[in-house]
């Protein structure tokens, strides 16, 4: 098992696909004993509100439209998951939380809380890091 | 293990993931492995080739045993045994 490896996601593109692929990355990770940590912010933000999931209100391109056409699993199924077999928290940016007016209960169960940059900062600290 | 030898193989539980996409099948293994004990053989039936390549990868890291992989005409047949507790 790999000890203490840690990676850190960053999603701020609202494009359905870039949380597609973070979902995929972190469960893979996640299952592998890896700990992951992802960080939504910016326009990314929309696709984790209850009320767009509910809708499946997201922008995609052909990768989506077919994901949602064959019923494949969808991103925030993957990351329910992914909770449930590894270790994997999952944090919304406090600055577009703000600024949007957004309150954690607008937000999908997967969310574990919502977090500044300084705490992201340290989480990210010697962790692998991508950004979609 | 040869082609022979897996097909003679009697394991504890066959996971059939064929309809799931990638990272489906292996997270369905993963599931199955945390529940059966220490020596189960499981059988992992899945259509996303990249499952091939990447159960094993996933078996090495996390030291539980490949034993092969059966290609069949449209699937892949995918063997491990249970070797440490997950």
């Amino acid at each position: 098992m790999t000890e203490n490896q840690r990676l850190a996601i960053i999603i701020e593109s609202e494009g359905y696909e870039k949380s597609h692929i973070a979902s995929m990355i972190a469960s893979v990770a996640a299952v592998s004993g890896i700990k992951v940590s992802v960080f939504i912010t910016m326009n990314a933000v929309d696709n984790y509100l209850k009320e767009n999931v509910e809708k499946k209100n997201f922008t995609g391109g052909r990768v989506y439209r077919k994901i949602k056409e064959k019923k494949a699993q969808m991103f925030y199924e993957l990351f329910e998951q992914a909770k449930m077999l590894g270790e994997l928290k999952i944090y919304v940016c406090s600055f577009v939380m703000d600024i949007l007016e957004i309150k954690k209960d607008d937000l999908i169960d997967i969310i574990d809380d919502n977090l500044g940059l300084t705490a992201f900062l340290n989480i990210m600290d010697g962790a692998e890091t991508i950004t979609f | 293990m040869t082609e022979a030898e897996l097909r003679e193989i009697e394991p504890t539980v066959t996971i059939d993931a064929r309809d799931a996409y990638c990272p489906g099948p292996l997270m369905e293994l993963i599931k199955e492995m945390r529940q059966q004990p220490v020596g189960s053989i499981i059988e992992l039936m899945s259509g996303d080739a990249g499952s091939a390549k990447d159960v094993p990868e996933w078996l090495n890291k996390v030291h539980q045993e490949f034993l092969g992989v059966i290609s069949e005409s449209d699937y892949w047949r995918i063997f491990s045994r249970k070797i440490i507790e997950i």
